[in-house]
């Protein structure tokens, strides 16, 4: 087996300016936490009980919380599906790529080396997202909803945006079209949401009561289970980097066209 | 000694045929392709979605749009669920590649080099970008109109076809932001991520103003909030009060395209 | 006889990166001129100022009796250009992007259509004007470039490095094109390129750039005898080892 090029990895690792990406989507998913928190509770008293009934949480924190989930989420995501498409689908939209691919530098590593700086940095805006959203919560936080609820539900998210980054990687290795790409990054964010939508208006297509009725309608299901979820989120996150590392040993396999 | 002055005259931008090649050559794209798929997808699954709706959600949206009859729930799920959501997609696909997707394949030197300033051909790329979304986003209400006649009970065809007329601006403004983002950014990615945060954002808000009216004057700014005038004013609509959404929303499209043919001054290929 | 494209004391700076110093020669109507120099000579940024895509620092640029910073859209309606790094778009067949090509030069779409048809026979893309350009092989993407820079039908005619990439057949079939253009309708070519045989074969009277400096500049045959060069190799690799001193 070839050793690996640490040179290289340390030159890929370094290629994307990260700082300033995560500082710019950071503040933004900041603000839009910060501004939930403060309009949910100004919501009238009959929108924010269609708003429970339909999401399936009980009390206004739930439903603050709920929302600013969707932003930690959204943001995490989306910063890193940025790195992951200028990694491998912009290079070969450009024609770029096969220059790089004919080095001796395994498909593994050029995919790992490119890849992990988008894991690192959602990880990182998500973190610091899931504080920001304990921080707006504060006023909110009491025996339903503690601190360590708030942030293990908040990097919970984060451990599926990982995942889906993984999945994204996969799916967008043989791309050949940016904005191709694009549209499946904006499709992975997506499908997690369509049970929510359809249990939004369709709740009697979902079990009437049990674990089953909420297990895929996202948030909703952290928050009905975020007793498990509090010590449980460490789990959760290796399971997400698992599978991110499941998707970027398929995307390895199908980087090099032959 | 003074140069000639040249004795070309016209501007290819006044061609049809020019405009007719570039909207066939914008609707062959897979992109477009791709997108037309998902319109058709929204026509089936709309029907199924709304085939049993719970009384709390029926309740809340007679409460919020007027009326007693489920097409009230019909025409905010088909706008705020599909369309709303179509217009966030179609928007960044085919405006957030404008110029610099080309600049970035290495085409775009062919066309620069030709007798079409950038500014132009900016207005070339958005102008047929918005000519293939009104497209798709027309024929969907077309196809849509006669599809729901026939699903749903209590379906209002004028209804229906007046609050899409309204719509079709948002996808609209969508195609023109990206674009804008696209020159801007210089980046087609960078201004994607723009766009979709901003877009996204301003869709969750579209809404907000009917579900607390105190807030409505604020919000009115969004244009996703006067894209949906047609369905927040359901039980009132006439010229009278969807005139103003929609010259709002056409002067700020033009205003979009003016800026962004401007910074299409710097794109070099 | 008034030159068809003159250049006077062109400097082109970016920031402290000097691309074009003081550089003077003109292209007279109807001649095949060799424009020569290595990468980074400063040929492609020579080409852009004439085009108008980038204005110069100092100095005077004419094409056609027009100023390119003052008229650009004028000087590229009757210019056909050909670059030398360019990606066809994947999406069209030849047909459908020579006809394109042709609505940009405000032509009607018949006329677009038949420009596009004797552009296709001409430079021998009949089996191949159908398929998505996306696929098309080195040579054949480079007809069709060679294609779009006629489609106009130029007075005269920019190519930047349009050999290189080439194999020798389609070398030599382009090379013919060039000159049949010149004999049968008078077409004016500025033939910039670092593959000196090339223009040894084509060009009557060349310019040298070196480093963004022009070192020679007229008849090929007289540069040569007055550098004591036997060809166009020699006569370059005496001229840029003079500079380097």
């Amino acid at each position: 087996m070839n050793p690996i090029p640490w040179t290289y990895v340390r030159a890929e690792l370094g290629r994307e300016p990260l700082a300033a990406m995560g500082l710019g989507a950071g503040l933004f998913g900041a603000i839009s936490i910060l501004g939930t928190c403060w309009a949910v509770p100004r919501l009238p008293e009959g929108v924010l009980t269609v708003l429970s009934l339909s999401l399936a949480v009980e009390g206004l924190p739930a439903l603050v919380l709920v929302n600013t989930l969707l932003a930690v989420w959204f943001v995490a995501y989306f910063v890193g599906a940025v790195v992951v498409l200028r990694a491998i689908p912009a290079p070969r939209a450009e024609g770029g790529l096969d220059i790089l691919l004919v080095k001796p530098v395994p498909p593994a590593v050029f995919v790992w080396s490119r890849i992990l700086p988008a894991l690192g940095l959602s990880a990182a805006v998500g973190l610091a997202l899931s504080v920001t959203q304990v921080i707006g919560l504060w006023g909110f936080l009491g025996a339903d909803l503690s601190i360590a609820s708030v942030l293990g539900i908040g990097l919970t998210t984060v451990a599926i945006a990982i995942a889906q980054l993984g999945a994204l990687t996969a799916l967008t290795a043989r791309t050949t079209e940016l904005a191709g790409a694009l549209g499946v990054a904006i499709a992975v964010f997506m499908a997690p949401m369509t049970p929510t939508s359809v249990f939004i208006y369709r709740p009697d297509l979902f079990p009437a009561e049990g674990v089953g009725r909420t297990l895929f309608v996202m948030p909703t299901n952290l928050i009905v289970h975020s007793g498990v979820i509090t010590w449980a989120w460490p789990v959760v996150m290796i399971v997400g980097v698992g599978l991110a590392a499941l998707g970027l040993a398929w995307a390895a396999r199908r980087v090099v066209v032959g | 000694m003074s140069a000639a002055v040249s004795n070309v005259v016209s501007n290819p931008l006044l061609s049809p045929t020019l405009w007719w090649l570039e909207l066939g050559r914008r609707l062959h794209e897979r992109k477009t392709k791709g997108l037309a798929f998902l319109y058709l997808g929204a026509l089936l699954a709309a029907p199924t979605l709304l085939e049993k709706p719970p009384p709390h959600l029926l309740a809340a949206v007679q409460s919020w749009f007027g009326g007693d009859d489920p097409f009230g729930l019909f025409m905010y799920v088909w706008t705020d669920l599909a369309m709303n959501k179509l217009a966030v997609l179609t928007g960044v696909a085919m405006g957030a590649g404008v110029l610099v997707e080309e600049r970035a394949d290495r085409s775009l030197i062919l066309f620069m080099t030709k007798p079409v300033t950038p500014a132009g051909l900016y207005v070339l790329r958005v102008g047929s970008a918005v000519l293939a979304t009104a497209g798709l986003y027309l024929i969907t209400q077309l196809i849509g109109l006669a599809l729901f006649s026939a699903q749903i009970d209590g379906f209002k065809p004028l209804a229906f076809s007046i609050s899409g007329l309204v719509h079709v601006w948002a996808p609209i403004f969508a195609t023109c932001l990206s674009a804008l983002c696209a020159v801007a950014i210089g980046r087609q990615l960078g201004a994607a991520l723009v766009s979709v945060l901003v877009l996204f954002s301003l869709v969750g808000g579209a809404f907000l103003g009917v579900y607390n009216p105190a807030w409505a004057d604020v919000l009115a700014f969004n244009p996703f909030t006067q894209s949906v005038a047609g369905v927040t004013h359901l039980q009132s609509q006439s010229f009278g009060t969807l005139t103003g959404p929609v010259v709002g929303l056409i002067v700020l499209n033009l205003t979009l395209l003016a800026i962004g043919a401007r910074l299409a001054r710097r794109i070099e290929p | 006889m008034t030159p068809i494209l003159s250049i006077e004391g062109l400097s082109k700076h970016y920031g402290p990166v000097i691309a074009l110093d003081n550089v003077t020669f003109s292209v007279n109507p109807g001649e095949i001129f060799g424009f020569m120099g290595h990468n980074g000579a400063g040929k492609t940024t020579a080409l852009r100022v004439l085009l108008g895509l980038t204005p110069p620092t100092s100095g005077r640029v004419t094409v056609l009796g027009l100023d390119p910073t003052q008229d650009a859209l004028g000087v590229r309606s009757q210019v056909g250009f050909l670059p030398a790094s360019y990606a066809l778009p994947r999406e069209m067949t030849a047909r459908s992007f020579l006809c394109y090509i042709g609505a940009m030069f405000s032509m009607p779409r018949d006329q677009a259509e038949a420009r596009a048809e004797a552009l296709i026979t001409q430079v021998g893309l009949t089996s191949f004007a159908d398929r998505r350009l996306g696929g098309l092989s080195t040579g054949m993407a480079q007809k069709v470039g060679f294609a779009q820079a006629l489609v106009n039908n130029p007075k005269l005619l920019l190519l930047d490095e349009p050999t290189s990439g080439l194999d020798p057949l389609g070398r030599h079939d382009l090379l013919e094109s060039l000159r049949e253009l010149a004999e049968t309708q008078g077409t004016t070519t500025m033939f910039s390129s670092h593959i000196l045989s090339d223009v040894q074969t084509l060009c009557r009277r060349v310019a040298i750039l070196h480093r963004g400096r022009l070192v020679a500049f007229g008849e090929a045959e007289a540069l040569k005898a007055e550098h004591g060069a036997k060809d166009m190799d020699t006569l370059y690799l005496t001229l840029a080892r003079r500079e380097q001193r």
